[in-house]
């Protein structure tokens, strides 16, 4: 049954996941140790990068059919980060980009990119190459552009769909070393076949804050991890009085009925 | 911050305000329905990204344009590409006009079906200020009979020899072209029962008939033109580049994944580790129990296939998926209230 | 099998053209190559041609432009309308002005109006988050609450008891897995983010092989069209 207004269930839920996230960006402003555990992949985009850099091949960063939405926002973080890379060690980015209104938030940064590591004059806004908004087009563009220009590196972040294996593949035809991450877990099986190191669903999300370690972006994850935490309980709670409700037969409203519970 | 910037973090929280107010706030607040005209306010949002049409374009005009009058490597790939852009772009527009076109030639006809049911929806209730009832239908009747000897003309003037005698299109033609003549033979009667008369006692049923009988005229008018159309020549081209080339090209690209799966879950699934042993076992106990033959082996493949699907596939999913939405729904936050990490204020020039 | 009459030289002509469509993208296989790039280019262009006038077609001439010129009120014969003018679709004029600065992307000088529009979008985006998380979250939380023991008949029913219990397990270890910011010293915290990632690793081969006979009709169905339709239709040109 869809929520189409909230009820005071579920705008206390709301501030139980929201209020975390202030209260941490604040407090990330203020402390700086704040302790993030190492995530596997994100290691790996430096390495991917300096791959790059000794062969002197281009690295393709792919934002796939991600459009304007908060995933885009998150690999944008992620994109700042290989740009000032590539900047820092004079290596070609491109970006074969799907949608016209991304690759327009994408130069931008990509801009800001080069412009942090002093290399503004090196910035060329051809590398970012719209090729269609149509999925299979992409698909076949983004195919040839890699094998044309034999890149050393790809990245793969964002939201994909069944094109996401021709991506991949591509870059295993000319040797590149893959980092995917997506948070959608069906393409996430098949970038694990395809690439060297795959971020799975939400470590895209914390992938730029892992890289930069910027205030608002550790506090946004500690956050969010506090916001999980109360998932993580609901269920516990859930669970426990389904099966007491098994147990003694009794029939106790769960969890669901009173976020539903029309106050109002 | 400058004014700029400004302008643009209150448009990015001004874009966001109306959906998040519409989902907290309850359906009706002091008297007032707040999403009485949310249809039309989430199609005007659509509108603005609709906009954003010719973007592509534009890009693929100066990119491709440029490598071609300067003879840049790649200008007969580019030379391609906006061949068939141009072409495209031509040939859909032509085909949407002819559909408008044959739309509007039976546009009188539905307007009048329309406006025979409107004359007794409005003798019932009562409707001041429209002319009595049997003068409409007079009206109708006039202009029905008027209109519908047009469209026949204009059908019987239609080159019927285009299509090849054999063929299915050319049997479904006589057959909508013996319906036709049924059809306008129905309305005819159908609008000379219509009362036209004062003494005539009210009974809307002739009108009924008379919005049915001219929709079915319109409808196999439009049916007709449809059939005749795809062989002409412009219909022809759309088809050649559509299922010739645009639907063939993304259907080869889709079946390029049959290649590629393969070629993946040989390299995947090769036993280096405990971790893609786990996946090569898992992905061959499902594709076992997916294939026919499975039951040669043993019988019991499909249940441990649903198994594995229903149960521990879907709770990891699920976890994955509340990990990300929670994710999301944090980083939509910053968007909307433009809290921006460093990175991106520092050196954003505007 | 599709019904082809390759007398119709435009119908051949499709045919054929597909075929040859469908083998330059196969080309690739081996290696990048001229042909597939021409093919490739052709895509774009094609696909670009057709998606801007299926846009206007589909969504703003008849959602916005029939309604905001009048061109669906109908004159009746005795004078009156089918409907009346909505002065409110007016309005619709500013969302449109509005989108139109999306093309001062490309002015240097006043390249930040793109940037409104753009962040206009961000925005609405970002609230319309909202109701799409509560909408997909809620029912997949009362989905979750599964009890760990289930009784049928009064007895207590094992194997579904084991899916429950296996089922949570599941779901707590793999969210445990992405916490990111707390530490796990303890045995007992490694180890279940540990079966955490096992289990999904499970997932996701189990997906992968649910994918496999999908993509390999794709890859049939195309063989079947080379075989069955485009062979014929060349023997047809070549006069066999």
């Amino acid at each position: 049954m869809a929520v189409e207004h909230a009820t005071a269930g579920v705008l206390i839920f709301m501030l139980l996941l929201v209020l975390p996230v202030f209260y941490f960006i604040r407090r990330a402003f203020k402390e700086s140790d704040l302790y993030v555990r190492r995530i596997a992949g994100i290691g790996a985009i430096d390495e991917a990068v300096g791959r790059a850099a000794e062969m002197g091949r281009p690295i393709s960063f792919s934002t796939g059919i991600t459009p304007v939405s908060p995933t885009l926002y998150a690999v944008l973080g992620v994109l700042y980060y290989v740009a000032r890379k590539a900047a820092l060690f004079k290596n070609r980015l491109i970006l074969p980009q799907n949608d016209p209104q991304v690759m327009a938030i994408a130069e931008d940064v990509m801009r800001d990119g080069y412009r942090a590591e002093g290399r503004l004059s090196a910035f060329d806004p051809k590398n970012i190459i719209f090729l269609s908004e149509e999925q299979f087009a992409f698909a076949a563009g983004y195919m040839g552009l890699i094998h044309r220009e034999q890149v050393a590196t790809a990245f793969l972040f964002g939201f994909f769909a069944a094109e996401s294996l021709i991506l991949a593949e591509a870059g295993q035809q000319v040797g590149a070393m893959q980092v995917a991450a997506s948070e959608s877990p069906e393409q996430v099986a098949f970038f694990i076949c395809t690439c060297d190191y795959t971020l799975i669903g939400e470590e895209l999300y914390a992938a730029a804050a892992y890289l930069t370690r910027e205030p608002v972006q550790l506090g946004s994850l500690l956050g969010q991890d506090r916001a999980k935490l109360v998932f993580f309980i609901m269920i516990i709670v859930g669970v426990t009085i389904a099966t007491i409700n098994s147990f003694t037969g009794w029939q106790m409203h769960n969890l669901g009925w009173y976020i539903r519970y029309p106050l109002w | 911050m400058n004014y700029r910037k400004f302008i643009i973090r209150l448009f990015t929280f001004l874009g966001g305000i109306y959906f998040f107010l519409e989902f907290v706030l309850p359906g009706k607040v002091a008297g007032v329905q707040i999403d009485q005209y949310h249809d039309q306010i989430s199609r005007g949002f659509i509108v603005v990204g609709a906009m954003a049409v010719g973007l592509g374009l534009i890009n693929l005009l100066m990119v491709h344009g440029s490598k071609i009058i300067f003879r840049r490597k790649g200008a007969i790939n580019s030379l391609a590409l906006l061949s068939g852009l141009f072409l495209m772009m031509f040939v859909s527009g032509s085909v949407w006009l002819a559909d408008l076109n044959r739309a509007n030639s039976v546009r009188k006809i539905t307007s009048l079906a329309s406006f025979a049911e409107r004359i007794a929806q409005d003798y019932q209730i009562k409707k001041k200020g429209v002319k009595p009832y049997y003068v409409r239908n007079q009206l109708l009747k006039d202009a029905a009979f008027k209109a519908l000897n047009e469209l026949d003309n204009s059908v019987n003037k239609l080159d019927l020899s285009r299509l090849p005698e054999s063929s299915t299109d050319s049997t479904l033609l006589k057959s909508l072209k013996r319906d036709f003549t049924v059809a306008m033979m129905e309305s005819d009667n159908a609008l000379a029962k219509l009362q036209v008369s004062e003494s005539d006692k009210p009974d809307f049923s002739a009108n009924n008939k008379v919005k049915q009988s001219l929709q079915t005229v319109a409808f196999l008018s439009r049916e007709i033109k449809s059939v005749l159309y795809r062989y002409s020549t412009i219909r022809r081209i759309y088809t050649l580049l559509f299922d010739g080339l645009f639907v063939s090209l993304g259907s080869a690209m889709f079946s390029l994944l049959g290649f590629y799966i393969a070629a993946a879950a040989y390299r995947a699934f090769r036993i280096k580790s405990a971790e893609s042993t786990l996946m090569l076992l898992a992905a061959l106990l499902v594709m076992l129990g997916q294939i026919p033959f499975s039951i040669w082996i043993w019988d019991g493949f499909t249940d441990i296939r649903l198994w594995l699907l229903s149960v521990p596939n879907t709770a990891a999913f699920r976890a994955i998926k509340i990990g990300a939405a929670v994710a999301g729904l944090v980083m939509a936050i910053r968007m909307w209230l433009s809290i921006e990490s460093e990175s991106f204020e520092r050196g954003t020039e505007l | 099998m599709t019904v082809i009459n390759y007398g119709d030289s435009w119908q051949l002509a499709t045919v054929l053209v597909g075929g040859i469509a469908t083998l330059a993208i196969f080309s690739f296989l081996i290696k990048e190559n001229p042909v597939y790039r021409i093919f490739e280019h052709l895509f774009i262009g094609i696909a670009a041609g057709f998606g801007i006038v299926f846009s206007i077609q589909r969504f703003l001439w008849p959602n916005i432009m029939v309604p905001l010129l009048g061109l669906d009120i109908d004159v009746y014969p005795d004078g009156t309308l089918s409907h009346s003018y909505n002065y409110w679709l007016l309005l619709y004029i500013l969302p449109m002005v509005f989108g139109l600065l999306f093309y001062f992307l490309y002015s240097k000088r006043f390249g930040w109006l793109a940037k409104v529009v753009i962040g206009f979008q961000l925005g609405a985006s970002g609230g319309l988050a909202f109701k799409g998380f509560f909408n997909e979250m809620i029912p997949q939380l009362e989905k979750s609450f599964k009890p760990l023991v289930v009784f049928s008949n009064g007895e207590v029913n094992y194997w579904q008891s084991f899916e429950h219990i296996l089922f949570v397990f599941t779901l707590l270890s793999v969210m445990y897995y992405f916490f990111f910011s707390f530490k796990r010293e303890s045995r007992l915290a490694q180890g279940f983010a540990g079966s955490g990632r096992w289990l999904m690793m499970i997932c996701f081969g189990a997906f992968f092989g649910s994918t496999v006979m999908a993509r390999m009709a794709l890859l049939v169905e195309r063989l079947q069209f080379l075989i069955d339709d485009w062979s014929p239709a060349l023997k047809y040109l070549f006069g066999a």
